[in-house]
C-alpha cells in the first residue's frame, strides 16, 4: 500500500465521523522505485491531505517531508522529489491501519489493506 | 513485443476466483476500442471495482501504461482471494495497481470523491435470490439478486460519488438487468450513455455501457430548466433504440 492510497482511506464503520486519517502500525516497509512524473504529482497535490501524509511517512520511517506545504512549492524539483518518494515509493507491506475514533484495526498483508467490515459494523 | 492486454497464460487463478470469461473479454475489447480516447483523456486515477483474476485492470494498465506514464491504478474486490490473485496477475505482467479488499469502494468514498477519471466494472449481474448476494467467496462474482441489479445499483451510487467531472464509467450488463432503465436512472443523475460493445447469444445479450457526465445537465439544487423536468423525448428515443425492446417497455412507452 502506497501512501497515496492511505491518504484516500478512511474508516468505513457505520456512525464513525472522525475516521481519517488511519494511523499506521508499520511492521514491514519496502521501498519500490517508481518513475518520477511531475505532472502526476502536480495533479495529485491539491487532493492530498498534507498533515496526514507527513504523519504517515514518519510512521514508515521517512522524515524528510516539510510539515507544511503550499501550492507554490510544487515548482521546486527538490520538493517534488520528496513528495514523489513519500507518496509513491514507500510501501506498507505488513502492518495495520487503525481507526482514530474506534481503534479498529484494518490489517495490511502483502501490501493489501483489508477494509471488510463485520456484520455489526455495517 | 509489448502486449496491449493481459495474457491468459500469465493470469493467476484460484478455485474461489472468477476466471476471465466472455464478459471480461467484452469489457477489455471495449477499452481497447476506446484506447485512443482514453489516452487523449489523460486520466490520473483509474479504478476497477471487482477485479477478480486481475485480467481487466492488468489489461488497462498495459494498454495505457507505456504511452501515458503517471496514471495511478486502483482495484478492489470483496473476495480476499481475488485480490491476492489480481496481485499475482499484475506482477506477472510487470504492472502495478494499488489493491484493496473491500465491498465495492467502502473506505474510499470520502477522500476519493470526485477523483476517479476512469472506472471499469464487470459486476455480479446474474439474477439470483437476494441471500446469495454479498458473500466473500466466488458467488460474489456473479450473484446479483433481483434482476441481477442489487450490486449494480450500489456500484452506480459509488460511481456517482467517485467519478471526477470528466469521469468515464464502463460497465458490463445483461439484458436481464434492464440496461435501458439503468441508463435512464443515470440520465437523471446527469450522465449520458452509449453501448460500446454488444455480444449476443440465443438466450442473452451482454452490453458494455459507457457513461459520462452530460455537459447540459442542470443538476439538483440548481434551478431546473423546464426542458429538463421530463426526459426529452428525443433522448428517450435515442436511449431506447439502443436496446432490444422488451415487452414491458411497449406498455410504459405510451405514458410518456
Amino acid at each position: 500500500m502506497r501512501l497515496l492510497t492511505h491518504n484516500m482511506l478512511s474508516c468505513n464503520i457505520k456512525g464513525v465521523t472522525n475516521g481519517f486519517p488511519l494511523r499506521i502500525e508499520a511492521e514491514k516497509v519496502v521501498e519500490k522505485q517508481v518513475d518520477f512524473n511531475a505532472d502526476f504529482l502536480k495533479n495529485m497535490f491539491p487532493k492530498i491531505e498534507w498533515k496526514a501524509l507527513v504523519a504517515a511517512a514518519k510512521s514508515m520511517g521517512y522524515t524528510d517531508l516539510p510539515d507544511q506545504a503550499e501550492s507554490s512549492m510544487i515548482d521546486s524539483e527538490e520538493f517534488l522529489k520528496k513528495f514523489h518518494h513519500a507518496l509513491l515509493q514507500l510501501h506498507l507491506e505488513e502492518g495495520a491501519l487503525i481507526c482514530p475514533e474506534t481503534g479498529r484495526r484494518f490489517p495490511v498483508n502483502k501490501g493489501i489493506p483489508n477494509m471488510l467490515l463485520h456484520e455489526d459494523e455495517v | 513485443m509489448c502486449s496491449k492486454t493481459a495474457q491468459i497464460r500469465l493470469v493467476s487463478s484460484h478455485p474461489e476466483v472468477y476466471e476471465p470469461c466472455d464478459d471480461s473479454f467484452a469489457l477489455v475489447d471495449a477499452l481497447l476500442a476506446d484506447r485512443v480516447n482514453l489516452l487523449s483523456h489523460r486520466p490520473t486515477i483509474c479504478m476497477e471495482v471487482g477485479c477478480g483474476s486481475g485480467y481487466v485492470i492488468t489489461s488497462l494498465a498495459l494498454m495505457l501504461g507505456n504511452e501515458a506514464p503517471g496514471i495511478h491504478y486502483l482495484a478492489t474486490d470483496i473476495n480476499p482471494n481475488a485480490v491476492k490473485v489480481t496481485q499475482e496477475t499484475l506482477e506477472s505482467h510487470g504492472v502495478h495497481a494499488e489493491l484493496l479488499t473491500t465491498d465495492i469502494a467502502s473506505g474510499l468514498e470520502r477522500r476519493l470523491a470526485g477523483c476517479v477519471d476512469i472506472m471499469v466494472v464487470n459486476p455480479p449481474y446474474v439474477p439470483t435470490p437476494e441471500d446469495e448476494v454479498g458473500g466473500e467467496g466466488i458467488t460474489s462474482a456473479w450473484a446479483g439478486g433481483e434482476n441481477g441489479r442489487s450490486v449494480i445499483d450500489k456500484i452506480l451510487a459509488f460511481a456517482d460519488t467517485l467519478l471526477s467531472e470528466k469521469g468515464w464509467l464502463y460497465m458490463v450488463t445483461l439484458t436481464a438487468n434492464n440496461p435501458s432503465e439503468i441508463c435512464l436512472l443515470m440520465r437523471a443523475k446527469g450522465y449520458d450513455a452509449k453501448i460500446v460493445v454488444q455480444r449476443s447469444t440465443e438466450e442473452e445479450s451482454l452490453h458494455v455501457i459507457k457513461f459520462w457526465r452530460a455537459l447540459d445537465f442542470q443538476g439538483e439544487g440548481k434551478e431546473m430548466v423546464a426542458a429538463e423536468k421530463t426526459i426529452p423525448s428525443r433522448v428517450m428515443e435515442s436511449l431506447l433504440s439502443q436496446f432490444p425492446r422488451l415487452p414491458f417497455w411497449k406498455s410504459s412507452n405510451s405514458t410518456l
